[in-house]
Order: structure tokens, then C-alpha cells, then sequence
């Protein structure tokens, strides 16, 4: 009893002593990912992402060494919220970073509002967290959902597509990502149709999109079933004969193994791909592919983003992460190089970034990679802003 | 609508049909033989596309990968009966849910154990990759024809098995009266093993083949178990032609769905009753005859 009564007092001084504005000794960092679940392998790249990004700063955030506590999110808005509330009550980080499906982030903002909790998210944003209910402690480093496909609407016209066909998965971001692509284009919509979640074998689908005389087509599918629909398309004798266009999430590194020759000439659009020339995507690349073996996918460069995003704020406040203001403000600066090039935040927290049109391409040894085709949104803030009542 | 596009998605109802059944035989016999719930089938689908993806990159010979997959599952299905359902017979159809569902998770973490996170690549044999012309303008993939014919004479194979052989008496001896065929002195236990290893290589044959088709990763094969319990249900309980009937059904049903309810329900209310026809199917056939279309009693 009095060992337990010492202790806690001891732990109460020691909790006052680095509430002052004094450097901490250490950071104490949450990431939380969807290790487990049905985004596991989105969830893992943006793993590899975080850790060349520690590799590159020697394990510290702003110049101080840092503690990693790790969750995992299971892809599930339940778990999400309980491994929030353990790194926050029992773990006590100082910010939390990480999440990978949009459900995820809607159920993580009750906790770090009434924590005050700074959280930086690594992955899409789904539309009311741009828009009216935008929120101070959320920074979202990588994309607004229905900015990945920004340009697609207008690019699809100009590549000659005159009756469209829209099919996706049904469920948030399959209806975000499909009528974002639809914002710009002027021509024909034939269908716009939605698949369950569990549907893997997509043939009918197929033969309707055939007999349907459209001459585009855009499919939303990431993960397994993208694979899937990409195999069956050629299969089906379709591939290179009607043009396939998505976004990022139909057809990258991760998949590219599984899919083989059969990605080839998909067009998509994308905020981030292995193949950006600048001068910190270069040095992420490079050190990726002798870690990894591969090209990084975009989950693992928007990872990269957040970690450098961190260190950038840490090294504005000279580590006293405890001032939640002073980090506030230094994060909002984004004052870090990108691996994107040009970044910056919007006044909800959301970036303000360009889109790019990409291809699958090959390279001479045969190895798949995403070649730029032009720059589909230059400079483009989310469409959800002028909702936000932050300024 | 043109003939060809009618052809080509009965040929594609087909497809989905036959998968389901070969799925189907193995959940519906293990009700019917062993009193089992056997959550854990779906992971047999998966382990065969995972050991066809694996055997096929050692291998240029399809045929050989093909045998190596085979009998790895057959192997793998004799050890999981013998160790961990054989003690399940006896228990209730709760305890059964809960420890297949346990197997199938395991099953799913072991894969990604062994093989990574990241789906496999399996390509398809060449001699397969090619087109049939159906009308004018239709290619259909032989692939696709092939798959509907192995499931067939896999089928045909399953009915010669069961009626004309001594096995296939027993095992229909053991679905009829369990005890009977004990006390004559069947051995029951090498019976059940030998029922879980032909289901296991059934549902496997599905893998194997869809490899090339879908992804081959983790979980892969829980959508389709969910199907093919729609299947068991709308068929009856324990019934294998129950299962052969509905299977078609059911993949006929899902097919044109797709096809003709957002042409005549409009784009929104078309796709939910299209992606819900499978169960409204189900709802349907429960609702008049609760036991499923050959379901006893």
C-alpha cells in the first residue's frame, strides 16, 4: 500500500516536471495502423513507409530520440476507438499518428477532440472532415478522398471517352471515388453501377460493360478484388481494346505482382507515385527498393509525408510537444519536403496538392511501374473547404 | 437483347454455379454424414489456389503443379481431420461453428505466415489461354468454359463415386443411419476422414482453378463459403442434388440479376436488388418450404 501510494506520487511529480515548457528527454509517438483485417496490405506499405522514414532520421523526431507505441486499428471504427483511448489514457503519447481506412478516422475524432490530442492522418479523408466538421486536432497529410480522382472527369473527355461506364465497390469511398471521377465530364454516362463488397468474380459485370457500347470505362476496386477485376478484364478480352481508367488504388506496386502484364496501360490518377522527381522522393525511393525490393506504393509515401511532417513541427517547438498550440501552428506550416514536391495545408487542415494522370507502364527489365502522363489538378485544394468554419 | 450476350451470361451463371457447388458438396455432406458445421471450408478453397500459385512457380508444368497442389491438400485435410475436428462429432453444432471459425482464422494467418501479405500471382495454362467466338463480336475466355467443364466431371466423378462404389455406399449409409454402420463394423472414423478429404479436395479444385481468376490472398475463400451456405440452405440441409439444383440456381439467379434489374428497376433500387437476389432467392424458397427444395421433412 504505501509502495503503491510512493510510486503514484512519484509518477504524479515526474508528470508535472515535463508538463513545464522544458524539452522532453523523449517522445512518446501512437501509430496506429490496420494490420489486421481487410486492409492489411495497405495497412503494412504504409508500415514500410514509417520505417525508412525513422530509418532517415536515426529514430528521432525534431532531433529527439522517440518511443513508438503501436496499435492496430483492425480496420474496424470499434477497435479504432479503443486503441485511441489506450494510447491516450494508458500509454500517454504525446500525438498520434497513422489510420488507414476512412470509417477509421470518422470514429478516432471524438477521442482526440475531447483529449485534445494531436492526430496526423496517413491516409484518405473522407468528405464531412474537410467540410463542416473539420477538426482542429486532425491534420490529414495525405489526401482528401475525392481529391485522388480530381482531373479524371475532364482527362477521360479529352482522351476521347464519349459514353462512359462507372462500376465500383459499394460502400463510402466506392460512391466518393466514382462521382468525384464524374466532376468534369461532359459526355455520356451509361451506367454507373456498384458491386457488394464480397463480389469476386466480376464476368457478368464484364459482359454488360461489353455489350453496353461504352467506350470508357472507370472501376473503382483496390485491394484484392482490384486484382481481380484487372485479371478478369483481360481475361475477357477487353484489355487494350476499351480503355480502363481509376485511380491510384486500382492498380500500384502492391498489386503489381498479382497482376502482372495484365495492369498495362491502365490510366489512373494519383497525388503521389514512385516515379516523382524530387529531390526527397529520390533519396525515399532509392532507399525503399534496397529495403523492399519494389517501388513504394502512395500509402508508403504519404506514411514517409507524415513522419516528416512530425519531425518538422517537433524541430519548430524544439520538442515541447506538450504546448498543443505552439504544435498546432507548427504543423500547419508543413514546413518539410515532401516527397509529393509542392505541399501545403488548406485552412481545414486538408492538403492543397497537385493530381497527376499516370499509366502502368514497363520498364525494359519487364518490371511494372507508374509513368506520369500530365498533370491532371495542378496546385488543387479539396472541394469541402469553403465548408469548414476553421480560418 | 442480343443472342450472343444471352449466351455468354448463361455461360458466366454457369460458371459461378458449378464453383458453388463444388464448394457446396463439401459443406453439404459434412452436415450429412458427419452432423459437422464446418466453417473452415472456405479456407480449403484458399489453400488450393495458394498451393497451386506456389507449385506452379516451381514448376513449367502445369499438370505437374496441378498434382503436387492436390495431393498438399488432401495431406492437409487428413491431418486437420484427424487432430482437430474428428473431436468435434460429438459436440454441439455451437462448439463446431466456434472451433471452425477459430481453424479458418488460423488458416488465414498461416497463409500470410508463409507467403506475405501480398496476393499471389497464378498464371494460367497456357493450352487454356485463349477465346471461343460467340456471335459477332463476343470472345469468350476457353478458360472460363474449362472451369465449368472440370466442375462438371468432377461432379459426374462425385455421383459415380457415391452410387456405384463401396465407399460411396457407406458414406451414403453413414448420411442415412450413422450408428448402423458403425455396429456393422464400418470403420466410421476412417469414413469421416475419407469424406472430409474428398470435400476438402472439391473445394480445393475450386481454388485451384479461380487461381488464375481472382486474388489469391488470405480470406480469399470466405465470400464464396458464404454463397455456398445460400446454396445449402436453398437446396436443403444434407441434399446432394439439393446442392447440385440450387448451386445453378444460384449462379443463374446472381448472373442475370446483375444483367436485368438496373435495366428495369432504375440504376439505384436495380443494383440493391441485384446485389440482394441471392438472399431474396433464399428468403423466397425458406418461406415456402422452410427445409429448402430437397430438404427432408
Amino acid at each position: 500500500m504505501i509502495r503503491t501510494t510512493l510510486a503514484a506520487i512519484a509518477a504524479t511529480c515526474l508528470a508535472f516536471g515535463s508538463a513545464g515548457a522544458y524539452a522532453q528527454q523523449k517522445i512518446k509517438l501512437g501509430l496506429i495502423l490496420g494490420l489486421s483485417g481487410p486492409l492489411n496490405v495497405v495497412g503494412a506499405e504504409q508500415k514500410r513507409g514509417f520505417d525508412i522514414a525513422m530509418d532517415h532520421l536515426g529514430g528521432k523526431l525534431g532531433g529527439i530520440p522517440v518511443e513508438i507505441v503501436q496499435a492496430d486499428s483492425k480496420a474496424n471504427p470499434s477497435a479504432t476507438v479503443q486503441e485511441f483511448s489506450r494510447l491516450i489514457e494508458k500509454d500517454k503519447v504525446d500525438l498520434i499518428t497513422g489510420l488507414t481506412a476512412s470509417n477509421e478516422i470518422i470514429a478516432a475524432m471524438k477521442p482526440i477532440t475531447d483529449a485534445k490530442m494531436i492526430f496526423v492522418g496517413m491516409n484518405g479523408g473522407p468528405a464531412p472532415l474537410a467540410g463542416e466538421q473539420c477538426n482542429p486536432y486532425y491534420f490529414n497529410v495525405s489526401f482528401q478522398n475525392a481529391q485522388l480522382t480530381a482531373g479524371m472527369g475532364s482527362y477521360m473527355v479529352n482522351a476521347g471517352v464519349k459514353k462512359l461506364y462507372l462500376i465500383g465497390m459499394d460502400y463510402e469511398a466506392g460512391h466518393e471515388h466514382t462521382h468525384a471521377a464524374r466532376k468534369g465530364y461532359s459526355g455520356d454516362v451509361v451506367a454507373h453501377t456498384f458491386t457488394p463488397l464480397s463480389q469476386v468474380d466480376f464476368a457478368a459485370d464484364i459482359a454488360k460493360i461489353r455489350a453496353s457500347g461504352a467506350d470508357g470505362v472507370f472501376a473503382f476496386y483496390p485491394g484484392g478484388p482490384g486484382i481481380a477485376f484487372v485479371r478478369q478484364w483481360n481475361q475477357a478480352g477487353l484489355g487494350g481494346k476499351i480503355p480502363l481508367f481509376s485511380n491510384i488504388a486500382l492498380s500500384e506496386p502492391t498489386v503489381f505482382q498479382a497482376q502482372g502484364k495484365t495492369a498495362m496501360g491502365i490510366q489512373m490518377s494519383a497525388v503521389y507515385f514512385a516515379a516523382m522527381d524530387n529531390p526527397a522522393n529520390r533519396k525515399f525511393v532509392a532507399d525503399f527498393r534496397v529495403k523492399f525490393g519494389r517501388d513504394p506504393a502512395s500509402y508508403a509515401g504519404l506514411a514517409y509525408d507524415a513522419i516528416m511532417l512530425i519531425d518538422s513541427a517537433v524541430r519548430a517547438v524544439k520538442g515541447d510537444v506538450k504546448n498543443t498550440e505552439a504544435l498546432r501552428a507548427a504543423l500547419k506550416k508543413a514546413d518539410f519536403q515532401s516527397v509529393r514536391g509542392d505541399f501545403r495545408f488548406n485552412t481545414n487542415q486538408q492538403p492543397i496538392q497537385s493530381t497527376y494522370a499516370v499509366v502502368v507502364d514497363a520498364r525494359p527489365d519487364n518490371s511494372l511501374y507508374l509513368k506520369e502522363v500530365k498533370v491532371a489538378a495542378k496546385n488543387a485544394p479539396d472541394d469541402f473547404v469553403a465548408k469548414c468554419p476553421m480560418k | 437483347m442480343a443472342l450472343g450476350l444471352l449466351i455468354e451470361q448463361t455461360f458466366n451463371g454457369l460458371q459461378l454455379g458449378m464453383i458453388l457447388f463444388l464448394m457446396a458438396i463439401g459443406v453439404t455432406l459434412a452436415f450429412g454424414v458427419m452432423n459437422l458445421i464446418n466453417l473452415a471450408h472456405g479456407s480449403m478453397l484458399m489453400l488450393g489456389a495458394y498451393f497451386i500459385a506456389a507449385a506452379s512457380a516451381k514448376t513449367p508444368s502445369y499438370l505437374i503443379a496441378f498434382v503436387v497442389a492436390m495431393a498438399g491438400i488432401a495431406l492437409v485435410a487428413a491431418l486437420l481431420e484427424v487432430t482437430l475436428i474428428r473431436p468435434l462429432y460429438a459436440r454441439g453444432h455451437l462448439d463446431q461453428v466456434l472451433a471452425t471459425f477459430g481453424i479458418s482464422i488460423a488458416l488465414n494467418e498461416l497463409v500470410i505466415w508463409i507467403w506475405g501479405r501480398e496476393a499471389m500471382f497464378v498464371s494460367l495454362p497456357e493450352a487454356l489461354d485463349g477465346f471461343v467466338q460467340i456471335g459477332s463480336n463476343i470472345q469468350y475466355p476457353v478458360y472460363r468454359l474449362a472451369i465449368t467443364s472440370v466442375a462438371i466431371l468432377a461432379g459426374l466423378a462425385l455421383f459415380a463415386l457415391l452410387s456405384r462404389t463401396r465407399l460411396g455406399m457407406r458414406i451414403r449409409a453413414g448420411a442415412e443411419k450413422g450408428e448402423m454402420i458403425g455396429a456393422l463394423g464400418v470403420n466410421v472414423r476412417a469414413l469421416f476422414t475419407a469424406v472430409f478429404v474428398i470435400s476438402a479436395m472439391l473445394a480445393a479444385l475450386g481454388g485451384v482453378m479461380l487461381g488464375p481468376l481472382l486474388a489469391v490472398q488470405s480470406g480469399m475463400g470466405d465470400p464464396l463459403l458464404i454463397l455456398a451456405l445460400a446454396v445449402v440452405v436453398i437446396g436443403g440441409i444434407g441434399s446432394l442434388k439439393g446442392a447440385l439444383v440450387a448451386s445453378l440456381l444460384v449462379g443463374l439467379t446472381d448472373t442475370f440479376g446483375r444483367m436485368v434489374f438496373p435495366d428495369l428497376l432504375g440504376q439505384l433500387v436495380g443494383n440493391i436488388v441485384a446485389n440482394a437476389s441471392v438472399y431474396i432467392l433464399m428468403a423466397l424458397v425458406i418461406a415456402i418450404r422452410p427445409t429448402g427444395l430437397f430438404g427432408k421433412r
